[in-house]
């Protein structure tokens, strides 16, 4: 039965959940690859730690614990797709390989999420609205390329190119010593 | 960067495509395996393009909203978690309005709902933020709302839920599947007040379509993991009057999640697919075929503890097998070699049209005719009991298999009120049936004369259920009509059918005892037969009172092993 009280996050769980967001995100999604399914997994994580709140103690650290749940979700994905036969960019076995990598990286997630917001302002208008198209819009390369009026090879590289100069830019930062 | 990076990271940013290569994936797949590095560069490529879209989405929303500071004069200091949840809040909306194709399995009222709570319990400063901001104000507002949903769906509490009256209904808004679930999760008895919140969500998921509910059910699972079996009944019931072909995949696929979960989406999937077979059966007959050959029934062959024949392969193939015994004889023929024996004669006794069943009778055994016709012969005298023994002596069936299937078949009129006790004793003169089915047939019918049927659906009224004052006529019918051995215990057995179907222990234990007086005796058989039906029920004090009489009789065998029964069934 639902027990109504199990549900009364504490303000410090609901500041550890929304800080350890783009860790999770991050994990998902290396776990799974850009897909659906990644979309999913951070939900259901979010849904469970949100149900089990009461299990967090908040003397301990939030993000292994989250981690855990998130990887139990991952791989709750990759089971109920293969009921129904789908298709993964990631086979199941490489998933569960994923997930142990993906967890080594995961506390760097808040990090370089903050050092990541400065190295978007440093792209120009154009490119800063063709990587949001991309990565968040969810457009396709031959719809950029469209829109644009480049050509799809064109558009590939000038992604990888602008994606490249973020990583760098990030990798820089970090070396040294963050986003301050 | 290396040439095996240069070429993972081509592959990576290629695989969001959805018209990656077969053979790439298998590529990227194989190179993943083969190296630990490959690893490594694969997670962090991926982790910085989910990071990559949640600060675009988090920027984008911060441009729009151009929030001002909590206090004047006081920027906000990075890192603020507070400004990070507002941005991820808006990040969540944002996320939700460009997913790419949505899945199977939509979450999107979760998502947004865990995030509206977020915003409600750890940042009511953010409507400090957004408040006085004017082109901000309907956004807001939705956020409000969105937070009413989740707290109802949640059980939690708010300013505004909680300054209504406790337990007191709100007919304007939603009845919420937390509310469903806090009206079903105590004990097993439903007030005035949780019945009213009953009505209202039956009319409310009335009201929604096929797609709402499958959102419904598929969030009600999330909440309450294994989803509580009545709620996702309700659920189940209106999805499958809505769209029959959606709710026997959607049951199918949810079975094997829990054990409570999975039995109530058994018996769901199963009237799912019944419903669909009559609707559209070939689309039906066609999936069934694909989804077997796919072994897609296998995964989920779990039968539920003790009730091994709910589990979906074989209830469906039991469905499946009574359509085809209408449309397509020469299939469902075929169909017999591969089925189990219980489950073609509890296929069979679903179908009710006799001339479909007069083409696959002759197919079984001998033994399993007659049982195999029970239900078409039911549904025959329950309206013309004429027609039914004429339909009953056209079959190729061996006499004592087909006395016993008329026997049913008056049983089936008395219980439908077309055939009185002399009706029974005329019609059943003529049948051959052994002592035991005699047996039966008669108590069967004096108990049903005996009983008022009840004007509510699955309501007993305890004071109201037999005509008690005709107890003892009914009795000496028993005593004409029964074979002289079974007599005593036919007549325990009538009462004790009548105590068990009156829920009236009082008025059944009046009616013994006056038996007694009349016979001027305590028979032993008699108070052995009418014990076995008061201990077999849930009340104690019926079993407190087999007890009691079964210690006043002498000392016996029956008797002795009766008190035993009994007492393990304490």
């Amino acid at each position: 039965m639902l027990s109504p009280d199990r549900h009364q996050p504490t303000e410090s769980f609901i500041r550890a959940l929304t800080e350890s967001q783009s860790a999770l995100r991050g994990y998902c999604h290396a776990s799974l690859g850009q897909s659906d399914e990644a979309t999913e997994a951070v939900q259901r994580t979010n849904i469970t730690l949100w149900r089990k709140c009461g299990d967090w103690d908040p003397g301990t650290d939030f993000l292994p614990w989250a981690i855990t749940v998130a990887k139990f979700e991952v791989l709750g994905v990759i089971r109920d797709r293969q009921r129904l036969h789908a298709r993964f960019v990631f086979d199941p076995d490489i998933v569960e390989m994923m997930t142990d990598e993906a967890s080594h990286q995961a506390g760097e997630s808040s990090e370089r999420a903050e050092v990541l917001e400065h190295c978007l302002t440093k792209l120009s208008g154009t490119n800063r609205q063709a990587i949001a198209d991309y990565y968040l819009h969810g457009h396709s390369i031959q719809h950029i390329a469209t829109t644009s009026g480049k050509g799809t090879s064109a558009v590939k590289v000038m992604l990888l190119r602008l994606r490249g100069k973020l990583r760098e830019c990030i990798e820089g930062r970090m070396a040294k010593g963050g986003a301050a | 960067m290396n040439e095996t990076h240069k070429r993972l990271e081509e592959l990576l940013f290629a695989s969001t495509s959805q018209t990656f290569p077969v053979a790439d994936r298998i590529e990227l797949n194989a190179l993943l395996r083969s190296n630990s590095d490959a690893r490594t560069f694969a997670a962090r490529h991926l982790a910085l393009d989910a990071l990559l879209a949640e600060s675009l989405a988090a920027s984008e929303h911060s441009n729009a909203f151009k929030p001002i500071p909590l206090s004047a004069g006081h920027a906000l200091k990075r890192p603020n978690w507070l400004a990070r949840a507002a941005a991820w809040i808006g990040a969540f909306h944002l996320f939700s309005h460009n997913a790419k194709a949505a899945t199977f399995i939509v979450m999107k009222k979760s998502v947004t709902s865990v995030t509206a709570a977020i915003l409600l319990l750890g940042g009511s400063g953010i409507y400090v933020i957004h408040r006085n901001n004017e082109s901000s104000r309907a956004r807001v507002g939705i956020m409000e709302t969105e937070i009413q949903l989740l707290n109802d769906q949640l059980g939690i509490q708010t300013t505004r839920s909680s300054n209504r009256q406790a337990g007191a209904t709100d007919t304007g808004k939603p009845v919420s599947i937390a509310r469903i679930l806090v009206v079903f999760g105590g004990d097993n008895t439903i007030d005035a007040q949780e019945r009213i919140i009953l009505e209202q969500f039956r009319n409310q998921i009335a009201a929604m379509d096929a797609e709402s509910l499958k959102s419904l059910l598929l969030d009600a699972e999330k909440i309450s993991s294994p989803i509580h079996g009545r709620v996702a009944e309700m659920i189940m019931a209106e999805l499958i009057s809505k769209d029959p072909a959606e709710a026997t995949q959607i049951a199918s696929q949810l079975i094997g999640r829990g054990p409570q979960f999975q039995f109530l989406l058994s018996a769901s999937a199963a009237k799912a697919f019944k419903a669909w077979l009559t609707k559209d059966p070939a689309a039906a007959d066609a999936w069934y075929v694909a989804t077997v050959a796919a072994g897609g029934l296998n995964s989920r062959n779990i039968a539920p503890n003790g009730l091994e024949d709910l589990a979906i392969d074989r209830s469906f193939a039991r469905l499946r097998f009574a359509a085809q015994v209408l449309t397509n004889p020469t299939e469902a023929a075929a169909m017999l070699a591969t089925m189990l024996p219980a489950d073609v004669t509890e296929a069979l006794q679903e179908v009710t049209d006799p001339n479909a069943l007069r083409q696959i009778l002759p197919k079984l055994p001998p033994a399993q005719q007659g049982p195999a016709a029970e239900g078409a012969i039911k549904a025959m005298a329950a309206t013309d009991l004429n027609a039914a023994f004429i339909w009953a002596k056209s079959l190729a069936m061996n006499d004592q298999a087909r006395d016993a299937l008329m026997a049913t078949g008056i049983e089936a009129a008395v219980a439908s009120g077309k055939l009185d006790l002399a009706g029974v004793s005329e019609r059943s003169k003529d049948l051959n049936l052994d002592a035991a089915r005699l047996s039966e047939l008669l108590v069967s019918a004096a108990t049903d004369v005996s009983l008022i049927p009840q004007l509510r659906e699955n309501h007993i009224d305890p004071n109201n259920r037999v005509v008690w004052d005709r107890v003892a006529e009914r009795i000496d019918w028993l005593r004409k009509e029964a074979p002289a051995a079974m007599t005593e215990s036919m007549v325990g057995d009538y009462l004790g059918k009548l105590s068990y179907e009156s829920h009236n222990l009082e008025r059944s234990l009046e009616a013994y005892q006056n038996e007694v007086k009349r016979q001027g005796q305590i028979d032993p058989d008699l108070t052995i037969a009418f014990a076995f039906h008061l201990q077999i029920q849930e009340n104690d004090d019926a079993k407190a009172a087999a007890l009691d009489l079964l210690n006043k009789l002498p000392p016996g065998e029956k008797r002795d092993e009766a008190i035993r029964n009994t007492e393990l069934n304490r």
